[in-house]
Order: structure tokens, then C-alpha cells, then sequence
């Protein structure tokens, strides 16, 4: 596959990106799943 | 050399997907044989449809035009009846374009796609609803790879609006001096040590400014990071709560509370209303400039007739009041932007051609200046022969409130300084517009000094 990003993303882009994903990464999950949980709920 | 090589957009050169380019008037998108698979993908994967349903992207038309040598396919895009800029828009304007740039990127990551670019530039107003226009912004998605549009999108959209909202409104004004966005190392010099507390403040922002500064120096090998599909969505989720959670109440300003404190009683106020829309309905223009429009309230007898109309005002304050009404009555015909008619916006980026000066998308059907001329005249010293050139130079018509110096408005003006306008006159005023117009009609404003002009540019 061809990848055809042409803007500078940034070397500390990725590096800060990476880091803040990995921090997040888990609550985020633990968010939807709680949502999921509440609208079972909700439709009853 | 083929044609359209001389008829390219001058904003359309970066991006090796494809440029746009006029012939004979119509706007066209050429696809270079680069993006073929990714455009492929976009049309086949149902992303095109998602996106143009839920009004997030505009449409377009294939093509049988021929392009240059590199072209795949040529395209006709949906037009939008008025490009602005993020140095425009009030600050919920761009918070809704970083809020519908995340939900098509969400999006995206669904069919299989992400966006390469997320420049504040690619969304417009359509129907005043933040839209994509850059059909080309989508590439495949492979798993595993971090967003390469997160620079941009914390420099265009999450620093500009983290000063708005902590610092002061007028700092996407910011967005005219740095093309690519706020440089994140400046909007910390700038932002409140209280934005440290916030963690995605203090990730998107002071440490995102911080690795930049520690990493521009260096040659790293970003090959073997890697970002899991649930660390892309997380980071997403976490820019669009943290866009979210920004709010800024429009204080009262100068113009705050304008109409309560001018010297319109309500008769003034309701024949002018009705003069206005007299003109409009004699004239029957296409399209409307409202200078100095404030909280759009005339600017509404146009949008109302369904005329495409854009609402012009220096004061943030009024422009996100305006912005806000026509969200909240779904209004369709009016575009509201922040704009000084003393300095308005030049032509910037490369070669000064990137992005257009104010009245580069003129001259307009005609344009309104209700109680406007006395700030140019009085407030900044123009002469009123200056000003009719300027207006002539954009309208064909132009309806104009002539606000004399025994207005209380005026008399405010004056108050603390010499009255150095001896031409400031009914007389004076029409002797210099004469210049550069026919006066077809004048109506005064019962109950108040003031005259309402209908004027035919020469």
C-alpha cells in the first residue's frame, strides 16, 4: 500500500502521542464499556 | 502545458493526492494516479456516503475532463457559497470545525480510512454547519500507525481555542501570522498556569510543545512505534472532551448591549427594519454583506429571504451571539464573521495567494452600512470619499444609514475630542458618495436624524 501523507507530522508528535495513548488507552475502554452497561440499563 | 496547470487554485499545491482548478468558471478537483486506491477505497468502503449523509463532507460529480499527465480522474466538487478562515470564525465556529474534523475522523477509522491533514483550512461554512471540502484528505488505514494529523490538529484547532477560552478571545487572530496553525510552544508561553492542571492540556499542549522542542533536533526511529486501534480512539475521545469542556461567555463588550443603548426608539428601529426591507424586495439581490452587522438582526430581513448573506462584525462578542442564534434556530442563509473594516483580512500564506483578502470573493449584490459610516468617518479619521470608493469597489448596490453629527451616537464620539470633521455633513456625505454612486432613493428615519440611502455603484 501506497501511503500518501504528505504533511510533517513531527518526531515528538508521535513520540507525545504514543505516551498519552497508552495512558488513556484504558480508561477510554473502561468508559464504553460503561456506557454500554448504562444503556442496557436504560432501555429497561 | 495543459490548460489547467494555468488555472490551479493558488491554495491548492501541497498535496501530491490532487489539486483543484477552474475552467471557465467552474471549479474542478483533479485526482492524480497516486490516490487512485485511496479514492477507490473511499467510494467503495460507504465512508463518501456516511460522510455526505450526515452533512459532514461535501459531494461531488465524476467527471469525463481530462486532467494533466499524473490525473486519475477529475471531479466536480460542491461548491460553498463563501470561503472564510479560522481567523474569522467566533470562537463556537471553530469549536464546531475541531468537533466535526474528530467526528470524520471517527468516522474514518470505521471504513478503514484516517485523515492525513487536519487543517483548520479544509472546513468550511455550508448551510452554517462546519463542513470538509477537501475530499482528498482520506488515506487507507493500517493498524498500528499514530495519527500524523495530531500535529496540526492541536496547533490548528486545541491551542487556538485553549487562548480563546483561558486568555482572551481575540487570540485566533494568532491563526493570521502562523499559517500552519498556533506553535504550540507559544500558545504555552501564553496559556495560564492553571491549564497545567488539566490533564489533556497538559498532554496536547505543554508536553506536546515540550517532546516537539526535545525532538527537532534529533533523528529518531519512529518506525517501530506503535499506536493499538483502542490507543487511536482514545486519543481521539480525549481531544474531543477536551474541546468540549473549553467554553467562552461572550462578556458584555463595546457593542454588547448596542441596541439597548442607542437612541432608537422603537418606531426608529421599526421603520428602519421597514425601509431595509423595502430595498431588499426592490432590488432582490443575490447575495448580502452585512458591514458592521453586530448580533445579525438586520442582516436577518436578508437571510430570511433566503439571500446568502454574510454577517461582518469587529466584535467577537456580537459575532458568537449571532453564530449561536442561527445554531439554535437552524437558520441556513447566514454566515457570520469577525471582521475589522479598518484592517481587514489580507491576502496571506505562500506567495500572499494562499488565503483571500477580504473582498477577493466580491463585488456582492449589494452590501449594508447601518450605522456604520460615523466609526469609519468620525472614529477613524476616513475621509467619506475613501469610504464610498472602498464600498463601490465591493457592492453593486448599497443601502447606507447616514448618522449625523447631531445623533447622540456621534455626539458620543465627539465627546472628548475636537471636531475635525467640517464635511461631516447630509450635504458633504452626498456630494462625496455622489462620486462613486447614483442616489436612487432616501427615506428618514422617523424619530431620529438619521436617512437611509439606496445607492447604484457607477
Amino acid at each position: 500500500m501506497f501511503t500518501i501523507g504528505y504533511i510533517d507530522p513531527g518526531t515528538g508528535s508521535f513520540i507525545i502521542q504514543a505516551i498519552v495513548a497508552a495512558l488513556v488507552a484504558v480508561p477510554f475502554v473502561l468508559k464504553s464499556q460503561w456506557k454500554k452497561i448504562m444503556s442496557i440499563f436504560k432501555r429497561h | 502545458m495543459p490548460e489547467i496547470f494555468k488555472n490551479r487554485v493558488p491554495s491548492s499545491f501541497r498535496d501530491p493526492s490532487g489539486f483543484l482548478f477552474r475552467q471557465k468558471g467552474v471549479l474542478f478537483r483533479q485526482i492524480n494516479k497516486v490516490y487512485q486506491e485511496h479514492y477507490e477505497h473511499l467510494m467503495k468502503s460507504g465512508l463518501y456516503e456516511k460522510l455526505v449523509l450526515n452533512k459532514l463532507m461535501i459531494a461531488h460529480e465524476e467527471t469525463n475532463i481530462d486532467g494533466d499527465d499524473r490525473c486519475y480522474k477529475v471531479i466536480q466538487p460542491q461548491i460553498v457559497p463563501f470561503i472564510s478562515y479560522p481567523y474569522e470564525w467566533s470562537f463556537s465556529m471553530l469549536k464546531d470545525a475541531a468537533l466535526a474534523t474528530l467526528e470524520i475522523e471517527k468516522t474514518a477509522l470505521e471504513y478503514g480510512m484516517t485523515l492525513k491533514d487536519s487543517s483548520a483550512y479544509n472546513i468550511q461554512f455550508s448551510l452554517a454547519k462546519p463542513i470538509l471540502i477537501d475530499t482528498l484528505s482520506f488515506e487507507k488505514y493500517s493498524q498500528g500507525e499514530p495519527w500524523k494529523a495530531y500535529r496540526q490538529f492541536c496547533q490548528h484547532f486545541l491551542a487556538p481555542l485553549a487562548l480563546m477560552s483561558y486568555k482572551d478571545v481575540r487570540l485566533n487572530q494568532l491563526l493570521r501570522i502562523y499559517i500552519d496553525g498556533i506553535p504550540l510552544d507559544l500558545a504555552c508561553a501564553l496559556l495560564p498556569v492553571k491549564t497545567r492542571f488539566s490533564f489533556s492540556l497538559l498532554s496536547h499542549i505543554h508536553l506536546h510543545a515540550a517532546t516537539q522542542k526535545k525532538y527537532s533536533e534529533k533523528t529518531v526511529n519512529t518506525s517501530h512505534k506503535k499506536l493499538s486501534h483502542t490507543g487511536r480512539l482514545a486519543i481521539i475521545d480525549n481531544l474531543e472532551s477536551a474541546i468540549k469542556k473549553l467554553q467562552w461567555q461572550p462578556r458584555d463588550t463595546e457593542w454588547g448591549e448596542y441596541y439597548g443603548n442607542t437612541n432608537y426608539s422603537d418606531t426608529a428601529f421599526t421603520e428602519k427594519r421597514k425601509f431595509v426591507s423595502a430595498y431588499l424586495d426592490q432590488i432582490r439581490p443575490k447575495s448580502v454583506w452585512d458591514l458592521g452587522a453586530n448580533t445579525g438582526i438586520f442582516s436577518r430581513l436578508a437571510s430570511e429571504r433566503g439571500i446568502n448573506t454574510v454577517a461582518f462584525d469587529i466584535d467577537p462578542a456580537a459575532v458568537e451571539k449571532n453564530y449561536l442564534t442561527l445554531k439554535n434556530d437552524q437558520e441556513t442563509s447566514m454566515l457570520p464573521l469577525v471582521l475589522d473594516l479598518t484592517n481587514p483580512s489580507p491576502a496571506i500564506g505562500w506567495a500572499n495567494e494562499e488565503r483571500m483578502a477580504f473582498g477577493a470573493q466580491g463585488p456582492v449584490d449589494m452590501i449594508f452600512a447601518l450605522a456604520l459610516i460615523h466609526h469609519l468617518a468620525i472614529s477613524n479619521n476616513v475621509p467619506l470619499s475613501r469610504i464610498a470608493a472602498f464600498f463601490q469597489e465591493h457592492c453593486r448596490m448599497l443601502v447606507i444609514e447616514f448618522v449625523p453629527k447631531n445623533d447622540s451616537q456621534v455626539q458620543r464620539l465627539l465627546a472628548t475630542r475636537e471636531d475635525v470633521f467640517p464635511d461631516y455633513t447630509q450635504e458633504g456625505f452626498e456630494r462625496e458618495f455622489g462620486q462613486f454612486f447614483l442616489i436612487e432613493r432616501v427615506l428618514p428615519i422617523a424619530d431620529s436624524q438619521r436617512m437611509l440611502y439606496l445607492m447604484k455603484g457607477k
